[in-house]
């Protein structure tokens, strides 16, 4: 396998060795990085997961070591990147919202009763807590929990929605 | 924490995150009865399926077992159980996303693993409580842990409650007790009801008199059925009958004005003393948990808010109500007509005035994050100017600030719009009704059969007039009011946290401590899962001097905190002069408690003032001895202010060292049966360290000392070194018997730091 992904270990972050890799899913669900005839279980951190969600992917062990910092996926082979797309599928998880019914204070608190593709959700925010507007338009709430909240498209959203999101947005 | 707190968590589940309060008891008998024995220990919810789709799913920790309770996603299906042996597991691994957090428990290597769930952020204290006492299991430890719906229910609304404090109650039973402050005020409160009730009911009088004078004399009078005497009489009653209307209003106005004002100062004067001294009952865990500016605010502009409510809201609202029903009875007696046209609007009014305030709020609600935009960089760039000229990046400073200023600009501008617009509208429908009067008035004066007096009609005019301000004030009060409650939400959840730490009825008193301090199989918690110190024994002799030594985080600062009694211990017990801490008065126990931290606070006052905070009544001959043996009298004497130097709010005006050694002069004026020295010497350089370690030499001759160090040169006079290692007391010995170890922790901390400190010096 030939890959251009700089790969590092834990003592020599930043400094490319250019090593090859392979990443593999075992039948328990866990990622594999293979070099030099050794195995690690990674787990993967985004480094840029709003302005380059796809790019910049850092592959870490157990205790959080870079192992690899994948530039782009797509100059992986393909098992390791269908393995890779596994594991960004939950790391990137944030609940979609489709609709807003209400962002009512409450003492303190904002409560948000959204429709999210999973199903509808209610979430505080702290009343000075802003949506934080993203490079590509789209907005992201954080609650109180750290759960995230991801509106892709706010001017798609139903008239209801963005009358109520209209006091959050630029 | 006990069942009513308990009850408190799982009311706000409810409330704040639609989520169960507590498993569902058929739920927990399915796991229990599929498991075959053995009761749901800890359980949590996995609300994530593997679709990433919310979901109901449980996930229940047993004494053997462990098992995943799904919903079918077809309804009338049974749900699906996922039973796995404890001893099948041999580990579990938690895979960290953004929002989502896939648990997956394996067996053997290669094996498919045994089970697998996730879960949202929501739900991390819940699950990592399971998590925790799974792990300990599988290790082969015992972990102890005191109620599933407790752990589950305040590892939900923990972090609603740390952001919001107790939220279960409503604004009416707020407002309610609010109002009892009024209480031991009755006499005050009656007497500037009466005078605001009054003042209002004497304010309807001069419109009623104004038409009387119209209808019995001016008319009259002019008509030619009335003399100049007989006018002029009455004329001068009624004028005498205003006058005592105008100077009886006033004077009520004074006193509802007086007595409230000065009431809504009692008020606030109360709970500010009630919110202080409840400050002080409350444990230091309270002030971990909440941040300083919010606690002050509370005392300050909370309180502050009270005072508008009682002094202007209570009175101002109730009043204005009475105005409207008033100035409606008046006119439908007046004219029933004519009375019914000027007040069935009143609701629309109201109602215009509601909505307005509705879009008004979602202006503000837009402006105020722009404004607080703008203040992030004021934020910023103030604090980090250095940095700004460093890097030339003045410009761009300068124009983020001036796009932010703009656009903050228009979201005013829209504001201004909008209120400019919507008062002249409200005041165009208010003419509308008098223009409405008129219409209807007039045939009904000047026609062939009047119907409708000329004095009639002139009071009409007048009391249209008056009923534009009651409306105004509801449109007003209905913020303030709204602002009042809530800070008085926020005072009443002080007052209403439960000191964590409290007395027994009859407490031992140690009036003079020996300092022999025994610690029998001490156990410590934050959480109720997992323990901080686990089974510490160890016994200190009076006057003996001990180290605690140990990585970060291992519990050293947990030990001399529960030897302060800032917290007590959840298992075992600490003894001092061979009584329990817990029996013993705290107030008197502390009063022989000394403390030199790492960062010595220090009081807004003269240094005089803060050598002497421990014992006010000592002498200054006293002050000065201390300050002496303290090494800092020769500082302190070469400030032109000398003892009376005021030192800031945390002692900015000097250096850290000084700051320490002004410290450890207060302790010694002190003069404490036990001392704690918490990092007394660190980032302090040599020179500096040396004299401040001359003065602790000084300090703790005589002194039962417990001491923390990083440094462990700095324990050389410790008589005995105890390492404590994830919250277990590990090794114990003299600073040669540990050396000998050479597998010992100590001995390891010491070459680590011994070999740091050769690079450093080459």
């Amino acid at each position: 396998m030939s890959q251009q992904a700089s790969t590092h270990n834990s003592d020599a972050a930043f400094q490319p060795e250019g090593l090859s890799f392979r990443l593999r899913r075992d039948s328990a669900g866990t990622v594999w990085l293979d070099r030099n005839g050794t195995s690690t279980r990674v787990h993967l951190h985004l480094c840029f997961p709003w302005t380059e969600p796809q790019r910049f992917l850092s592959l870490r062990d157990e205790d959080k070591n870079e192992l690899a910092l994948i530039k782009d996926p797509d100059e992986l082979d393909a098992d390791s990147r269908a393995a890779l797309e596994k594991l960004t599928e939950e790391s990137r998880f944030v609940f979609p919202i489709t609709g807003i019914e209400s962002a009512d204070p409450d003492f303190e608190l904002r409560v948000w009763k959204v429709r999210t593709q999973g199903g509808p959700r209610q979430f505080q925010t702290k009343l000075d807590d802003w949506p934080r507007p993203l490079p590509d338009g789209s907005l992201l709430l954080r609650d109180i929990s750290g759960d995230l909240y991801h509106i892709k498209d706010p001017d798609a959203l139903d008239p209801k929605s963005r009358r109520i999101l209209w006091a959050f947005m630029d | 924490m006990n069942t009513t707190s308990t009850e408190r968590n799982q009311e706000i589940v409810r409330r704040y995150t639609g989520q169960p309060a507590a498993m569902p008891p058929e739920v927990r008998r399915r796991i229990e009865d599929a498991w075959g024995g053995g009761p749901v220990q800890l359980y949590a919810l996995a609300d994530l399926d593997h679709t990433l789709n919310l979901s109901q799913d449980w996930v229940a920790l047993g004494p053997e077992h462990f098992a995943i309770h799904r919903l079918s996603n077809n309804p009338g299906s049974e749900p699906r159980l996922t039973i796995v042996r404890l001893a099948n597991v041999r580990e579990v691994k938690e895979v960290p996303g953004l929002t989502c957090t896939k648990v997956i428990l394996s067996g053997q290597p290669g094996e498919p693993a045994l089970a697998e769930f996730r879960y949202s952020q929501r739900q991390s204290r819940a699950v990592g409580a399971l998590l925790y006492v799974l792990r300990q299991r599988i290790e082969g430890k015992s972990a102890e842990h005191d109620g599933a719906d407790r752990i589950y229910a305040e590892g939900v609304a923990k972090p609603i409650r740390e952001a919001q404090a107790s939220v279960a109650s409503n604004r009416a039973a707020i407002v309610w007790r609010l109002l009892g402050y009024l209480k031991p005020y009755r006499t005050q409160v009656a007497l500037g009801m009466l005078a605001a009730t009054v003042m209002t009911v004497v304010g309807l009088v001069p419109p009623y008199l104004t038409g009387y004078i119209i209808d019995t004399v001016i008319r009259p009078f002019q008509d030619g059925e009335l003399s100049e005497e007989a006018a002029l009489k009455t004329a001068l009653v009624i004028i005498a009958g205003l006058a005592a209307v105008f100077v009886t209003r006033e004077a009520m106005t004074w006193v509802r004005l007086r007595k409230m004002a000065v009431l809504g100062e009692h008020v606030a004067r109360d709970l500010r003393n009630d919110l202080y001294d409840h400050l002080h009952k409350l444990s230091v865990s309270y002030f971990s948990s909440k941040q300083t500016g919010s606690i002050i605010s509370r005392v300050s502009s909370d309180t502050d808010r009270i005072w508008d409510f009682i002094a202007f809201g209570v009175v101002e609202v109730s009043l204005s109500l009475l105005m409207l029903i008033g100035l409606g009875c008046v006119l439908i007696y007046l004219d029933w007509q004519l009375g019914l046209l000027m007040t069935l609007p009143v609701p629309v009014m109201l109602y215009m005035i509601y909505r307005n305030g509705r879009g008004m709020q979602r202006m503000f609600l837009r402006a105020w994050r722009k404004w607080s935009n703008l203040t992030d960089v004021l934020s910023d760039t103030i604090p980090g100017i250095r940095v700004v000229k460093a890097f030339n990046q003045e410009t761009y400073e300068k124009e983020r600030f001036g796009r932010r200023n703009a656009t903050v600009t228009d979201e005013f501008f829209r504001i201004h719009h909008r209120w400019t617009a919507f008062w002249p509208f409200l005041l165009l429908f208010v003419h509308s009704m008098t223009v409405a009067v008129w219409f209807f008035a007039l045939p009904r004066i000047v026609g062939a059969d009047p119907t409708l007096t000329a004095g009639t009609f002139v009071s009409f005019l007048l009391y249209l007039g008056m009923f534009f301000q009651p409306i105004e004030v509801f449109g007003q009060m209905s913020r303030m009011v709204n602002r009042s409650i809530s800070s008085a939400h926020r005072i009443f959840e002080v007052l209403d946290t439960e000191p964590d730490l409290t007395d027994v009825k009859t407490p031992v008193q140690l009036d003079r401590i020996e300092g022999k301090v025994d610690f029998e199989n001490v156990t410590f918690s934050y959480d109720p899962v997992r323990p901080v110190l686990k089974g510490i024994s160890f016994r200190v002799k009076p006057g003996e001097m001990v180290g605690l030594v140990g990585p970060s985080g291992s519990g050293k600062t947990t030990i001399i905190n529960l030897a302060a009694r800032f917290y007590d211990p959840t298992g075992g017990r600490i003894m001092v002069d061979g009584h329990d801490l817990r029996e013993v008065d705290s107030g008197a126990y502390r009063q022989q408690i000394g403390m030199v931290l790492q960062d010595p606070y220090l009081f807004h006052g003269s240094i005089l003032e803060n050598i002497r905070y421990g014992m006010q009544t000592a002498s200054i001959e006293n002050a000065v001895e201390a300050a002496q043996a303290a090494n800092a009298h020769d500082f302190i004497c070469k400030l032109s202010h000398g003892y009376d130097t005021i030192v800031g709010e945390r002692g900015h005006t000097l250096s850290g060292g000084e700051r320490q050694r002004i410290s450890i002069a207060r302790a010694i004026l002190h003069n404490p049966r036990i001392l704690i020295l918490d990092e007394a010497t660190s980032s302090v350089d040599t020179e500096t360290e040396r004299k401040i370690q001359e003065a602790l030499d000084r300090l703790v001759t005589g002194r039962t000392v417990f001491a923390i160090a990083h440094r462990l040169s700095t324990l050389t006079r410790a008589s005995r070194l105890f390492v404590i290692k994830e919250g277990r007391l590990v090794e114990q010995g003299t600073h040669s018997e540990l050396l000998e170890k050479t597998d010992g922790v100590y001995r390891k901390l010491h070459d680590m730091q011994r070999e740091l400190h050769e690079m450093y010096a080459v």
